[in-house]
């Protein structure tokens, strides 16, 4: 196999709808040893929902097999049922006061107003008055009716005035302090009726705020909360996936479906990594990855090699008749070439868009075997200067890949340490030449990416790190050349093309970007290039014709690029003549 | 060192060179002058005798009485005068050089004493209450020079309406005006500044205190053209200083603020624009700069101090960001995500200077992409002592390319003195034309506190805002343009430093000042909430046109008695009063809203901040009361995210007919671009209270059209005919998500009103019918179609001089105009019809110098809805006393 073929990822597909997956990873038939884990597939192989969840909230698994929403209200569901599972809490500032009693024991009354049974929540006191009680349903419901009522038999014994007050729990409901602003939404002080039900327009609440407006001793045995739709938000968090030895992660795929406007409603995936199973232990596993793009493939970006991952979904809403469904998703495992692929570049500075000397340590641990190394560069590698394994120099191969240069050598296995050495060019304030490790004789495994970090090769590299930085420079253009210039575009076989090269800097994400060929008097005459690009230095070639395919008259010509970056309009010129 | 303020009541003539010793009872003459320098009684009654008995200095008895302890007293002859209250014309007073003022009483003194404990004193009397209601004016003038000195608690004050504003300030306003040129000076002790009443040192008397000075002058030049320049400064200060160690301009660190040294600092970096969740910041690298004065012993043993500059991250204090997305060579926050670094100066880890050494920090972040930057310490929290974060830093725009990568350097400090200076120029129908331009610029000081020091080093970030408005009339011809600009950190708050408290940031209600007032109604009290201001409950700017305090959409609702039915849905009264949505009115900035009935939570500032943009129109008056107005509007935010370009056309027509009546037609269409929202906290009549009302943004590429006529005919004696339509149209150029294609309001009213006497009897039937067919822009909002018809039939008869008898029929029949078998939406009323029976003796007898309106009576209600009957009942005797 040659260096430059594409490291082929495996997967086995189990079920149409993983075919999908699989299709979109690029999977070939060829059978390797990259896993792929399916999430919510109906195949054979594929892990559900349920068996796959660690602690979810109002998530339904049933409704559509295969999927989870969030679970819908009927009419006749309680929301206020199962809210101390979901984060819910029911609060009282002052029933402690005339209960007598410590805070535990009030919240332990105030709970039995929504566990179902028959017990309930009494206040004795025949002259207490202003008792509050707040329940916090732990997300914001769609609800349309609140109920409350004494238990059977203690029908004497109610809410004879109130004041119901509501919250939806937005920002806009919010203090600045974070507590919930209750507005009023009905005041009875002459209640005659035990059974206490209130019909409230359709709206999310969240904050449900009850106060004794009349003398009496009074009970609660349930309180009920009804509605329609779906709440607001609801979260699924998959179980510690245990993939038996430090593993590496290849591409995520996985795709949302919209029940009503779905403009409304968001569902967003993220993943994490850990070397415990304890999720708890923050050393031990990542942060959260950033959300992932649904119905494309990504890599995955917490780190690796780990031998535990995780993931989380949230699916929010804005509309109570909206909601977001997750289909499935589907994650490329592989094992990890070694422990522990530490790396290190030197130096740590350059000048912007020149070129540099730079050396690039990977010190290997526990190596199972890596012969090739691909490192990240933002302009093809022209020249590697040197290759050495702990110190010697060691026969290598070059090959130009897509965004940067892949080094192959003898096998690497054990701990020991790699040392490239290359030219290359830095274009953003923190250029990262990130790296990967493959092994080209286990093609269907995942390459694994280099850790930044002290491989302790060089004293005078210590600081450890894979980004490169350069001095700000305010100019997003650099470097507007053309090559040769002069050129004679006659078409005798030498000359006939020039060349335009430009460096972007310092960007983020793609801008548009324009090279064209104007003459002194400021007309454009040829559009040479026209599309989106990110930091890079980039060429096109130019044949010496104006945008209607003839040949320019000879003379002198001014090159332009020009970016709209979201700062503004930049530009850089350069001169050309072309001659006959 | 420090300045004193006394005002003094005399009860002598107000001419100042008219004191004298005339007016006093000590003092003595000597060669033609007047001193008071105790000279001892020389010979006077033997005082100098070398006698041994026990002589006693002829005083208060001997001077009011002719009394002498020693002598026999009979009055026989000249009976007994009671002794009478020493202090019944007030005390004596004398100016700082020892000049004898007055005798009267202390109305208002205010000092300011350095260094001392509690030097500074704001006393306002009680008489300054009981005598002058808390406010006192002393004016002067002498030909074309006029002075006014203003001391009250809600002087109406306006500098400029950018830099200060205030529908009650609380201070002293010095206003000096000539033909040319006009100065006024404003002081005030914001902090605390005091209401009448008796003394009190621990109210009146604080060692530190936060002060305003402020002024502004004018000066005509030539005969058009007036420039002016105007200055504020809200500081704080403390008393324990020495004259001219603070700074009036910059202010000092105060004592709650220097009680403990720094120890963490907190730096949460976030997505300025997180609604798009994309693009937020990108932060690169951070670190931060240490300044600290370390002691060191001299080679001779002597105690030097040197200036050290160290960087955290050279000093083992690289903190690790919480929060972020790892993005290759950066971490990103994008939506809700956020980046904290926590700089904690007690880790082991940390070997730079101590915290009590440190005199200041900078922070520099390499960032990039669309940068919210806020900064919070230890020292810095709110009233649990919560670390409260304050704004240092947000990036220009809505950038999501990295293209803005820059390093910021951010100096950490409290916030000591908010402090603004402008110009203006204004031009009077030079050519016709009129002009008005005024540039500010508005500095936040922050200084970083160390307790081991009085002076401390600051630091101070700047916000710029301008405008210019110019307009010409050349009839019929008009023209109008307005350009403006204000930054996000253009700034007009001050935090305020009250006494010893502690002072919590996140509490604008107790802590903070505003020098432009948040005043959308247009009365005497600031919408919002700040301590020493009195609140204002109910805000509806535009909705009291006959400012009667009332909303004219619920006039029989009082804070006494309040009532939560609009007048447009009370029986009897809906049929004069119409529903808000039929008033016409110009919505520049395209929220729906009318722009005269908004009611934001900002400063009333001419134009929004972080709004950059212009505004032109020209025009013709076709007629009289006829004009064509053409216009655009192009504004940006600067810091934050949306635009609004909106091309307009408006045309008015308001024409009286004699022996016709008038009619009004308005005609506005407008193609808007606009994605800037412009939230407001409405005034509902149903929660009696201002409510969060958000933009839905239902102009992102759409063109609108309002119409509106109104005609109301008087042709006929004791017959009117009103008819009012109203047709609103918002169509979206291109497809939103959560809007309708095609949105609209069409509300038409139609009333007749005839008044005719039979007998005693007067009798008032009247007819009322509202159709209101409406799709909101938002496709959650209910679609409405409905029809409501009022016969209302009211007869009203004399009883007594002063008495009558009213009864009133109303029968309303309201229809949702929709095919019978489709539901109603929730949330809409169903179909119904409903009588209402009044009978109401009223009478309005005199008594005891007030009219007493009595009014007696029941009111019976029936309302058929759904299949199903309500009815209800209210009886009511009530009594009003007026003086008419």
């Amino acid at each position: 196999m040659s260096l430059t073929d594409r490291a082929p990822m495996a997967a086995r597909a189990v079920s149409p709808r993983t075919a999908v997956v699989a299709l979109a990873f690029g999977i070939a038939a060829e059978p390797a040893a990259a896993e792929v884990v399916v999430i919510g597939g109906s195949g054979p192989g594929s892990r559900t929902w349920s068996e796959s969840q660690s602690v979810v909230s109002v998530i339904d698994f049933d409704t559509r097999p295969g999927f989870i929403q969030p679970a819908r209200n009927g009419p006749e569901d309680n929301i206020a049922l199962r809210l101390l599972e979901r984060g819910g809490r029911i609060t009282s500032p002052n029933a402690r006061v005339v209960l007598e009693t410590s805070q535990s024991a009030v919240d332990d009354l105030l709970g039995k107003m929504v566990d179902g049974g028959g017990e309930a929540f009494v206040i004795p006191g025949a002259q207490t008055r202003g008792i509050i009680f707040r329940v916090d349903l732990g997300e914001r419901f769609g609800v349309n009716r609140v109920r409350f009522y004494p238990r059977p038999g203690f029908e004497e014994s109610y809410l004879r005035g109130y004041r119901l007050s509501l919250n939806d729990g937005s920002e806009a409901q919010t203090t600045i302090s974070g507590e919930p602003k209750m507005r009023v939404f009905k005041s009875e002080d002459r209640n005659t009726d035990p059974d206490i039900d209130i019909p409230i327009p359709l709206q999310y609440v969240r904050f449900i705020e009850v106060q004794q407006l009349v003398r009496g001793a009074w009970e609660i045995d349930e309180l009920e909360v009804f509605g329609e739709g779906f709440p607001s938000a609801a979260s699924y968090l998959s179980r510690v996936f245990d993939e038996g030895q430090a593993a590496v992660f290849g591409s995520l795929l996985w795709s949302e479906e919209a029940i009503g406007e779905p403009a409304k409603v968001k569902a967003t995936l993220r993943t994490r990594s850990g070397t415990t199973p304890e999720t708890g232990d923050s050393l031990a596993w990542s942060g959260w990855s950033p959300p992932y793009p649904a119905g494309v493939s990504a890599a995955v970006a917490s780190p690796a090699p780990r031998r535990y991952w995780q993931f989380h979904v949230q699916l929010e809403s804005t509309e109570i008749l909206s909601a977001a469904l997750v289909d499935s998703i589907a994650v490329e495992v592989s094992p990890a070439l070694a422990d522990s692929l530490v790396a290190e570049v030197w130096p740590r500075e350059a000048v912007i868009g020149q070129p540099t000397e730079l050396t690039y340590w990977v010190r290997s641990y526990n190596s199972r075997g890596f012969d090739r190394l691909d490192i990240d560069t933002q302009a093809p590698v022209e020249v590697i200067r040197s290759v050495q394994i702990d110190g010697g120099d060691v026969a290598w191969e070059k090959a130009d890949i897509g965004g940067g240069v892949r080094v192959g050598f003898p096998r690497i296995t054990g701990d020991r340490v790699l040392r490239v050495v290359f030219e290359s060019i830095a274009l953003r304030y923190k250029t990262v030449f990130s790296g990967r490790a493959s092994d080209s004789g286990r093609p269907g495994e995942l390459p694994q990416e280099l850790a930044a970090g002290e491989t302790g090769a060089d004293a005078e590299a210590a600081g450890g790190g894979l980004s490169v930085t350069t001095r700000f420079a305010g100019d997003l253009v650099h470097a507007v050349e053309v090559d040769p210039a002069p050129f004679s575009p006659n078409g005798d076989g030498r000359n006939d093309e020039a060349t335009i090269t430009w460096d972007l800097t310092n960007l983020t994400s793609r801008v548009p970007v324009s090279a064209a060929v104007y003459d002194l008097a400021g007309r454009r005459r040829k559009l040479v290039y026209s599309g989106l690009d990110g930091s890079g230095r980039y060429d096109r070639a130019w044949d010496g014709t104006d945008d209607a395919g003839q040949k320019l008259p000879p003379g002198l010509y001014v090159v332009r690029v020009e970016i709209e970056a979201d700062t503004g309009t930049e530009s850089r010129t350069a001169m050309v003549a072309v001659v006959y | 060192m420090g300045c004193a303020v006394v005002l003094a009541l005399t009860l002598a003539s107000s001419q100042a060179h008219a004191q004298g010793a005339d007016h006093r009872l000590t003092g003595t003459r000597v060669a033609g002058k007047l001193t008071f320098e105790p000279r001892g009684p020389g010979v006077l009654f033997g005082a100098l005798d070398p006698a041994v008995r026990k002589w006693y200095v002829p005083q208060e008895l001997y001077h009011e009485y002719r009394w002498r302890s020693w002598e026999y007293t009979n009055y026989a002859r000249e009976i007994y005068q009671r002794y009478v209250s020493t202090n019944l014309e007030g005390d004596y007073f004398y100016d700082l050089y020892g000049t004898y003022v007055t005798r009267g009483w202390l109305i208002y003194d205010w000092s300011q004493t350095q260094p001392q404990q509690d030097g500074s004193n704001v006393w306002k009397s009680a008489y300054y209450g009981r005598f002058f209601n808390n406010l006192v004016v002393a004016a002067d003038r002498k030909g074309q020079n006029h002075l006014a000195i203003t001391i009250g608690d809600e002087i109406r004050t306006t500098l400029t309406p950018m830099t200060f504003s205030k529908p009650a300030f609380d201070g002293i306003q010095i206003d000096y005006q000539s033909n040319k040129y006009e100065v006024t000076a404003l002081l005030s002790r914001i902090s605390s500044p005091g209401s009448a009443g008796h003394r009190n040192p621990s109210v009146q008397e604080t060692t530190t205190s936060s002060t305003l000075t402020g002024g502004r002058a004018t000066a005509q030049v030539g005969d058009f053209v007036k420039v002016g320049g105007t200055y504020a400064s809200a500081h704080n200060s403390t008393q324990l200083l020495d004259a001219f160690e603070g700074s009036p301009r910059s202010g000092s660190i105060v004592g709650s603020q220097n009680a403990q040294n720094v120890t963490r600092v907190l730096v949460r970096l976030s997505d300025d624009s997180p609604e798009d969740d994309e693009g937020g910041v990108n932060l690169f690298a951070w670190d931060v700069v240490i300044k600290a004065d370390v002691e060191q012993v001299g080679p001779d043993g002597e105690l030097i101090v040197e200036r050290e500059v160290v960087r955290a991250s050279e000093a083992g204090l690289i903190p690790a960001p919480e929060g972020g997305f790892q993005r290759l060579g950066y971490l990103e926050a994008s939506g809700a995500e956020q980046i904290e670094l926590i700089y904690d100066f007690t880790l082991a880890t940390y070997h730079g200077p101590d915290p009590s050494q440190i005199r200041e920090l900078t922070f520099e972040l390499a960032v990039a992409n669309d940068y919210r930057i806020e900064i919070t310490s230890d020292r810095q929290t709110d009233r649990q002592g919560t670390p409260f974060y304050l704004l240092a830093a947000r990036a220009d725009g809505n950038v999501q390319d990295g293209s803005n990568l820059s390093l910021l350097q951010i100096p950490y400090g409290l916030p000591t003195a908010t402090e603004i200076f402008g110009f203006t120029v204004e031009v009077q129908d030079l050519g016709g034309f009129k002009l008005y331009g005024e540039w500010d610029r508005s500095i936040s000081h922050r200084k970083y506190p160390n307790r081991a020091h009085t002076r401390h080093l600051g630091s101070a970030s700047e916000g710029d805002a301008w405008m210019v408005n110019l307009s010409k009339i050349a009839y019929p011809w008009f023209a109008f343009g307005e350009a403006y600009s204000m930054e996000h950190d253009y700034n007009t708050s001050a935090i305020l430093a009250r006494g010893g408290q502690s002072i919590d940031y996140s509490d604008k209600g107790q802590f903070y000042y505003e020098l432009v007032e948040d005043n959308d109604d247009q009365d005497r009290f600031p919408d919002w909430q700040r301590i020493f201001d009195n609140a204002d409950f109910e805000i509806f700017p535009g909705y009291d046109e006959n400012v009667d305090f009332v909303s004219d959409f619920n006039q029989n609702s009082t804070r006494d008695l309040p009532n939560l039915v609009p007048d447009y849905e009370e029986p009897f009264l809906r049929f004069t009063t119409d529903r808000p949505e039929f008033l016409f009115g110009v919505d520049m900035n395209n929220n729906l809203w009318v722009d005269r009935f908004e009611n934001d939570d900002e400063p009333d500032f001419p134009y929004g901040r972080d709004l950059r943009g212009y505004n032109v129109y020209g025009g013709v008056d076709v007629i009289p009361k006829v004009r064509l107005t053409l216009g655009r509007t192009d504004e940006s935010r600067i810091a934050g995210d949306g635009r609004n370009t909106t091309n307009y056309l408006l045309f008015t027509l308001e024409q009286d007919y004699a022996g016709l009546g008038e009619i009004r037609f308005f005609e506005n269409f407008r193609v808007a671009r606009d994605d800037i929202a412009d939230d407001l906290r409405q005034w509902s009549e149903v929660d009696r209270g201002n409510v969060p009302t958000l933009d839905p943004l239902a102009a992102r590429d759409t063109w609108i059209n309002s119409t509106f006529f109104g005609f109301d005919y008087t042709g006929i004696d004791d017959l009117t005919l009103t008819t009012k339509a109203k047709y609103d149209r918002w169509h979206q150029r291109q497809e939103q998500p959560d809007l309708r294609e095609d949105s609209y309001f069409l509300g038409l009213i139609n009333k007749i009103d005839h008044e005719r006497q039979v007998a005693q009897v007067i009798l008032q039937p009247r007819v009322k019918n509202e159709l209101r067919l409406e799709a909101p822009p938002l496709k959650s909002g209910a679609r409405r179609r409905e029809d409501t018809l009022l016969l209302t039939l009211l007869a009203r008869w004399p009883l007594l001089d002063a008495s009558s008898m009213e009864v009133g029929v109303e029968y309303t029949i309201f229809n949702q105009l929709r095919e019978s078998e489709t539901a109603v939406r929730e949330g809409l009323l169903d179909d119904f019809t409903e009588v209402v029976a009044a009978v109401q003796y009223s009478t309005s007898p005199s008594y005891q110098g007030y009219k007493l309106h009595t009014k007696l009576g029941l009111r019976l209600t029936r309302r058929e809805i759904g299949g199903e009957t309500e009815s209800g009942k209210v009886a009511f005797a009530t009594v009003y006393a007026g003086l008419r």
